[in-house]
């Protein structure tokens, strides 16, 4: 009894003292979009079906805030249709498996190259943190990021100077996801940023812009954890499933049959019920792999040519590497908490609206999921979003927005992507996609550069 | 081979009652069944003194001494805007939907016949209760509804029976009602193809028209010359409807996606529902004896706590019928408050006020009834010439701004603005 109260007397003092102790938040700077740049990555330049191009860019999210914050010029580096890389399309749901194939095999072209100042979305495909306050757009195109780079940065500067350069009055900054996301797409935690070098990183660039803009209002996002979010890596079963019936193939014993995969460091095994198969790979099992070397004489698997060779490591996640990459993104989170904090800069929960997509929202007449094509929120390629998905990340944004600086900014509606209901610019012109097809050969190499992990036919022939 | 998840297939949400489905109601009574109550703000139970009786109390009835007949109607306009909850991630800056501008007519005509020195036999045709919510396309909200019509009219042979002296009297009769109700809505479902949220099918319910029967009583008492007291009852009912849903494919412009919506669009087939409607109630007391004016008071109590729920049944294929719309109305009542002054031997000049508090729920509110508290205020003139008698109102209704506040079980929150014209005519002859 007497340990009891004491525990409650402890209790007491412990919640009194945060009570008092716990400041009330007050954002830095205010909301004023006067001048307003974004800070980010291929979330934040509107990448979509795995292509960059204007008829997706007026709904990258740092574009929709500022058509709701009501910003007149908001500059954006314009890529023609069908895009750098051409755009994933849905062009066969008759059949079974759709079919998803590229508009065309040759670039978009960027069009406001010439833009005499930098662009208010300064966000880079491929850009994780460090490249943030590294990448200039001189660096040679070795990876995704420094390809868009060359054009988006132009070698005026960093993405935080470009965005110091104009005198920022609202910064937005989304950016961590590749940190994490380029080991997911490749199938292996071996390519998750380290810890320490995001910390630095993250806080390098929080510094230098509360530096360079000390009375700008800010905001940045946590990074989701749940891998189970993207279709990328929820589309593909662990175990062989009959196209006919769309129900597991069962095995003598009546047990679902697991692929064969190499699980890390060359060990193969058979893949449990919590593996993940990488969407790409699906392609691959068409074809045999994964399939146990079991049945390699048993029809109809041997007519297919790869049966009883494994999946490459690159092409599964394990439970134990999804749990590696989750406690990275936590860990990650943490981070960008206390930078934040540290700063007075609100976060938007960026998290939490992949989880509430992956259990299923409704919106209006909607429902929204994380299902691949038919769930409206993630694009073609599995893992970018859709002009809804980055509807819906934006009006995050605006919330925590709204909530840190007390301001009463209007989020963006899903009835806009009502047919006839074009969604509209601050002006009130009517955005209307811009479906001309040109075909540069000098833009095909960018294209190869885009996001090499991913197989151009995902369709699953 | 082909492997893949079952998830992969593609299953385009296409339900045709994708959220619940029509609350045809909500406080749809009609209280416009003659020009003289209008113009007194409905406050006419104690007063009854021409043959809208048969509606406000029949036991005034039997005050009419003379065979008469009376006909007109109410022409009723809205003035409405919707705009949209900023908070909502559908209807966010949404603004200035509206209904389609046209006028609804609510027709009345009765006849008045005494036998000889205390009995009254009359008969009269009116509409208790109607609703019209038709709103002009391109309309964010038409995946709930586009246009609710629900219509009634009733038809009531009555008697009334009053003492010699004048000073009491009862009325009653059965009531025949008849009704019929259209819901229109579009269905909408996500185009994988463009992402963009597409027309896919229309649906248009509408019942035949339905009947049945009721029974209404009053009771009119005058304790003294300049006193009056009037109480009647109209009997609650719930019309049972059959009808026809009629599914309409709407072409999207993509072969493929329109072959998928298509099979998985029910067909056209008969459908039934129920509609509870409420009773009315009404308790007045009327003098005289305020210079020479004829004041009244009323209180109405409508039961709309009757209206819980709402069913819509698709006969051929009843599981694709929509869950149960609940509703769960509250019992309402309504303050009115009206005078009536002759001016000249031949002109009369009326005053009227109401308050009439609405049964709704927040939950509840919708596009296909955004019912709020409102306040009128009436004005008219009667005439006589002769045997003629011409009355004439102008009321204006003023609904208070109500809005779903983030609770809409359609997930469609937003704030609703009504107002209403309304004008009353009616022309009678007494023999």
């Amino acid at each position: 009894m007497t340990r009891n109260r004491s525990f409650i007397h402890i209790a007491a003092a412990l919640m009194l003292t945060a009570l008092v102790a716990s400041p009330v938040f007050a954002a830095r700077g205010s909301a004023n979009f006067t001048s307003f740049v974004a800070i980010g990555d291929s979330y934040g330049a509107g990448v979509e079906s795995a292509s960059l191009n204007r008829n997706h860019q007026p709904f990258s999210w740092p574009a929709v805030i500022a058509r709701q914050a009501g910003v007149a010029d908001f500059q954006q580096p314009l890529v023609s249709f069908p895009g750098i890389g051409p755009e994933l399309q849905l062009v066969d749901i008759v059949h079974f498996p759709p079919t998803i194939l590229p508009a065309g095999t040759a670039n978009g072209q960027p069009i406001n190259l010439a833009l005499a100042r930098p662009y208010n979305n300064l966000s880079i495909p491929g850009a994780n943190v460090s490249d943030v306050i590294t990448l200039i757009g001189k660096e040679p195109a070795t990876s995704t990021a420094r390809s868009f780079a060359q054009f988006i940065l132009r070698g005026l500067g960093t993405e935080v100077q470009q965005a110091l350069a104009q005198k920022p009055t609202f910064i937005a900054i989304w950016i961590g996801g590749n940190d994490a996301l380029g080991s997911v797409l490749a199938g292996t935690p071996a390519l998750l940023t380290p810890l320490d070098t995001f910390k630095t990183s993250y806080n390098a660039m929080l510094d230098q812009l509360v530096a360079g803009a000390p009375a700008a209002g800010m905001v940045v996002g946590n990074i989701p954890n749940n891998v189970l979010s993207l279709p990328y890596l929820t589309s593909v079963a662990p175990f062989l499933i009959d196209p006919a019936t769309r129900k597991p193939v069962l095995g003598p014993n009546g047990q679902k049959i697991f692929f064969v995969a190499d699980l890390g460091g060359g060990t193969l095994g058979q893949l449990d019920a919590n593996s993940l198969v990488l969407l790409p790979a699906a392609s691959k099992i068409a074809s045999g792999f994964g399939i146990p070397a079991a049945l390699a004489q048993i029809p109809p698997f041997n007519q297919l040519p790869n049966v009883g060779k494994p999946l490459a490591d690159t092409d599964v996640l394990t439970s134990a590497e999804q749990a590696v990459i989750k406690q990275r993104v936590d860990d990650f989170n943490t981070v960008i908490a206390q930078a934040a904090q540290q700063r007075d800069i609100p976060v938007a929960d960026i998290k939490g609206l992949f989880d509430r997509v992956a259990k299923g929202i409704f919106i209006g007449p909607i429902f929204l999921n994380s299902s691949f094509i038919t769930g409206g929120v993630f694009s073609f390629d599995g893992f970018h979003m859709t002009d809804i998905g980055y509807t819906l990340f934006a009006d995050e944004y605006i919330k925590t927005i709204n909530n840190a600086y007390h301001t009463s900014i209007p989020l963006a509606p899903l009835s806009d992507f009502l047919a006839n209901n074009l969604p509209k610019t601050s002006s009130g012109a009517v955005v209307v996609p811009d479906m001309s097809y040109e075909v540069s050969a000098e833009a095909a190499a960018q294209m190869l550069m885009f996001a090499p992990q991913l197989r151009r036919r995902q369709a699953v022939h | 081979m082909r492997v893949i998840r079952n998830t992969f297939r593609l299953v385009i949400p296409v339900a045709i009652f994708m959220t619940t489905t029509a609350a045809f109601a909500s406080g749809f009574a009609l209280f416009e069944a003659g020009a003289k109550a209008v113009a007194m703000g409905g406050a006419f139970a104690a007063t009854a003194d021409d043959p809208s009786a048969i509606f406000y109390n029949v036991a005034g009835l039997a005050q009419q001494r003379r065979t008469a007949v009376m006909f007109g109607g109410t022409a009723i306009n809205f003035q409405n805007n919707f705009a949209g909850d900023r908070n909502d991630l559908f209807t966010a800056g949404t603004s200035g939907s509206k209904y389609r501008a046209h006028t609804f007519v609510v027709p009345n005509a009765y006849a008045v016949v005494p036998f000889g020195g205390n009995l009254t036999f009359g008969v009269g045709v009116f509409a208790p209760f109607g609703l019209r919510t038709n709103w002009e396309q391109p309309w964010v909200g038409r995946y709930i509804s586009s246009d609710a019509n629900i219509k009634t009219v009733s038809f009531e042979p009555a008697l009334a029976w009053q003492t010699s002296d004048g000073r009491f009297a009862i009325g009653g009769g059965p009531e025949y009602r008849r009704a019929k109700v259209v819901l229109n809505r579009n269905t909408l479902a996500r185009n994988p193809f463009n992402g963009r949220i597409t027309d896919v099918a229309n649906t248009y319910l509408a019942s035949d028209w339905s009947h049945k029967w009721g029974w209404n009583v009053g009771l009119l008492v005058k304790p003294t010359p300049t006193w009056r007291i009037g109480l009647s009852y109209r009997a609650p009912m719930t019309v049972d409807f059959k009808g026809t849903a009629t599914i309409t494919q709407i072409p999207s412009g993509n072969a493929q996606f329109d072959a998928v919506v298509a099979s998985q669009l029910p067909s056209t087939q008969p459908v039934t529902t129920s509609i509870a409607m409420s009773d009315f109630a009404y308790l007045g007391i009327a003098t005289s004896a305020v210079g020479k004016w004829d004041i009244e008071a009323d209180i109405v109590r409508n039961s709309w706590s009757r209206f819980k729920t709402l069913s819509i049944n698709l006969v051929n294929t009843p599981a694709l019928s929509p869950p149960t719309r609940v509703s769960n109305w509250k019992n309402t009542f309504s303050y009115r408050l009206g005078g009536n002054r002759p001016v000249t031997p031949d002109w009369d000049v009326r005053l009227g006020a109401l308050y009439d508090k609405n049964p709704q729920p927040t939950f509840d509110i919708s596009p296909i009834l955004a019912d709020s508290d409102r306040v009128g205020v009436s004005f008219g003139v009667g005439y006589k010439r002769g045997p003629w008698v011409l009355d004439a109102t102008e009321f204006a209704l003023h609904f208070k701004k109500r809005g779903s506040n983030g609770q809409s079980q359609d997930n469609f929150n937003g704030t609703y603005k009504t107002d209403a014209n309304l004008i009353t005519v009616n022309l009678g002859y007494r023999f």
